[in-house]
């Protein structure tokens, strides 16, 4: 069990380096967009295979303590439901079978469909974990373009590090940052009112492969698990 | 700007270099500012500029239209409106520019994390307030090196008024005692020599000793006694001639020569062989940092000629020498009886 936690650590430490990281979330109440075609049973069928099951947040709370309106929910639970309830629950099991939940807000910018992506429960599935390393640990946030190809199909496309990292290295970005660890890993502190200004330049600029070289997954619709 | 009533045109501003330089300084102090003490990159320097033109119209607005329009009008009101309605609007399209038009102007850049509405209306109002007193010390600056050079002027004035009285005393005292020592030689008197000797001390006196600003009380009494001294060769010995003095101090800085006319003119008219019992009285007190001279001489109504055109010269030279050195500090007071003729002067050298 503690090889697992430990390949399930190193592979979300693996996926967070080369995604783009904030401390804050890249939406606003103001630009949430639920779409409702992403629930459900998904395959990733292209580079490392693995399974995506997508579920309403707020529908998962309610189920799992056995409440049908959320003002019967504890108050615990009630801010839980309050801050999840334009949400998904994603639980993603990689080829290893190795499983973790997020927690994915779509939000619309000038028509373009986003995720916000955050992790919610770094082992659910494990109860040994220890609780002095879980302790350090803070969920931070990372941009995923979404795309709905048809009802069967939905690409997933996380917004490079690299990328960020080349317009600091030219002088061309102004953005609230701090530079972490020895590989100066960036992350974004900059406001969600900011990370979206940023999102909008970034969208309209001329760069043709500003989604290239991103961890990206082309979703299948998985009908015999629906 | 134009003229107003409480602050003048400042005719030496040239706008160009005031605007040049203060806009240069304030480029350099908000690049180091959003350069956050690193060193500036190019996209600190666009921003920088283009955050500056945003400033630039409003404080150009704010000097040359609020300030002399309404601000120096006195129409405290209005300008105070125009002041926070140019801050809110012009910070506010500060907003914009960097929100979307900067976006069209230089797409290759991403200036995303800056100033929340209340840090650009704080900023603006900063720049506003200090380019505001900045303009405002220079005039201040201006006004008081003309008030400087103005009251240099009237000093210099003053100065050639005093010498040109000055000057006038010399030979008029001159020419008098030349007539008392031709007069003595003429007789053959002993005393021509001793004459000759007080009228040199009086002209060194006149000539070197009084060619200050002030002089101690002293010296101007040993003058006047003795020019005192030497009139007496010349009038009769019936006349009697008083100097009483009563001094506390000295030390006490008068104008020189001030109180000589005085005396000169009470011997030469009130010192007439057709007066009967002729007398000068003079009186010399100096207390708790005051003068009071009091000179009192017989005096002749019908025929006198004192205080007429030719022998008024004196007192209007005086006259004028008080307004000038001792303004608002002295009173000078004629009084005239059938029989006598009295001169006052107080003179208060305190400072209020």
């Amino acid at each position: 069990m503690k090889k697992r936690n430990l390949i399930v650590l190193l592979s979300l430490f693996l996926l967070n380096s080369c995604i783009v990281k904030s401390l804050h979330p890249f939406y606003t109440k103001k630009n949430l967009s639920y779409q409702k075609v992403f629930i459900g049973e998904w395959d990733n069928l292209t580079n490392e295979k693995g399974h995506w099951n997508i579920q309403s947040f707020r529908e998962v709370l309610l189920k799992k303590n056995k409440k049908n309106k959320p003002s019967e929910l504890s108050t615990d639970n009630q801010k839980i439901y309050n801050h999840h309830k334009a949400s998904y629950l994603i639980t993603y099991t990689d080829k290893d079978q190795n499983k973790a939940t997020f927690s994915a807000t779509p939000f619309k910018i000038d028509k373009q469909l986003f995720l916000d992506f955050s992790p919610f429960e770094f082992f659910s599935e494990c109860n040994s974990l220890n609780l002095l390393a879980a302790l350090h640990l803070t969920g931070t946030h990372s941009l995923v373009k979404f795309d709905i190809v048809s009802d069967n199909s939905i690409d997933l496309n996380w917004l490079d590090e690299e990328k960020i990292r080349e317009l600091f290295k030219s002088n061309r970005i102004k953005i609230k940052h701090e530079k972490t660890g020895p590989e100066n890993d960036i992350l974004l502190t900059a406001s969600p009112k900011e990370l979206q200004k940023f999102i909008k330049k970034y969208m309209k600029s001329n760069d043709q492969k500003k989604w290239d070289n991103s961890i990206g997954f082309n979703l299948k619709r998985n009908n015999a698990k629906n | 700007m134009q003229k107003t009533n409480s602050l003048p045109r400042n005719s030496s501003h040239n706008s160009i270099i005031f605007n040049l330089l203060l806009w240069l300084c304030s480029f350099a102090i908000l690049l180091f500012s959003f350069s956050q003490n690193n060193t500036p990159e190019k996209i600190d320097y666009i921003y920088t500029a283009c955050f500056l033109a945003t400033i630039i119209i409003p404080a150009t607005l704010n000097l040359y239209i609020w300030i002399p329009y309404f601000l120096q009008k006195e129409k405290y009101v209005v300008f105070s409106l125009l002041f926070i309605i140019t801050i809110l609007l012009f910070s506010q399209i500060n907003h914009w520019f960097f929100d979307s038009l900067i976006d069209d102007i230089f797409p290759d850049y991403y200036f995303i994390s800056y100033h929340s509405n209340t840090k650009l209306i704080t900023i603006f109002s900063i720049f506003l307030i200090a380019s505001m007193l900045i303009r405002l010390s220079e005039d201040w600056f201006y006004l008081n090196t003309s008030e400087n050079e103005k009251l240099k002027l009237e000093n210099q004035q003053i100065h050639r008024q005093l010498n040109s009285l000055r000057s006038q005393i010399n030979p008029h005292f001159l020419f008098n005692s030349l007539n008392v020592i031709y007069s003595l030689a003429l007789n053959q008197k002993k005393e021509t020599t001793q004459a000759i000797v007080q009228l040199s001390d009086i002209l060194r006196y006149v000539i070197y000793d009084s060619n200050t600003p002030t002089v101690s009380l002293k010296d101007e009494i040993t003058l006047l006694q003795n020019y005192i001294d030497f009139q007496k060769f010349r009038h009769p010995e019936s006349a009697q001639i008083n100097f009483d003095t009563i001094i506390e101090n000295d030390t006490f800085k008068i104008y020189p020569m001030l109180l000589l006319p005085l005396v000169e003119n009470s011997f030469k008219h009130g010192i007439e062989a057709r007066i009967e019992k002729t007398f000068i009285k003079i009186k010399l007190t100096n207390t708790k940092g005051k003068l009071h001279f009091l000179i009192e001489n017989t005096y002749d109504k019908a025929n006198s000629k004192q205080e007429s055109n030719h022998s008024g010269v004196g007192l209007k030279n005086i006259r004028k020498n008080l307004e000038l050195v001792y303004p608002n500090k002295h009173l000078f007071k004629i009084s005239k009886t059938n029989k006598t003729f009295t001169v006052s002067l107080k003179i208060d050298n305190n400072e209020n």
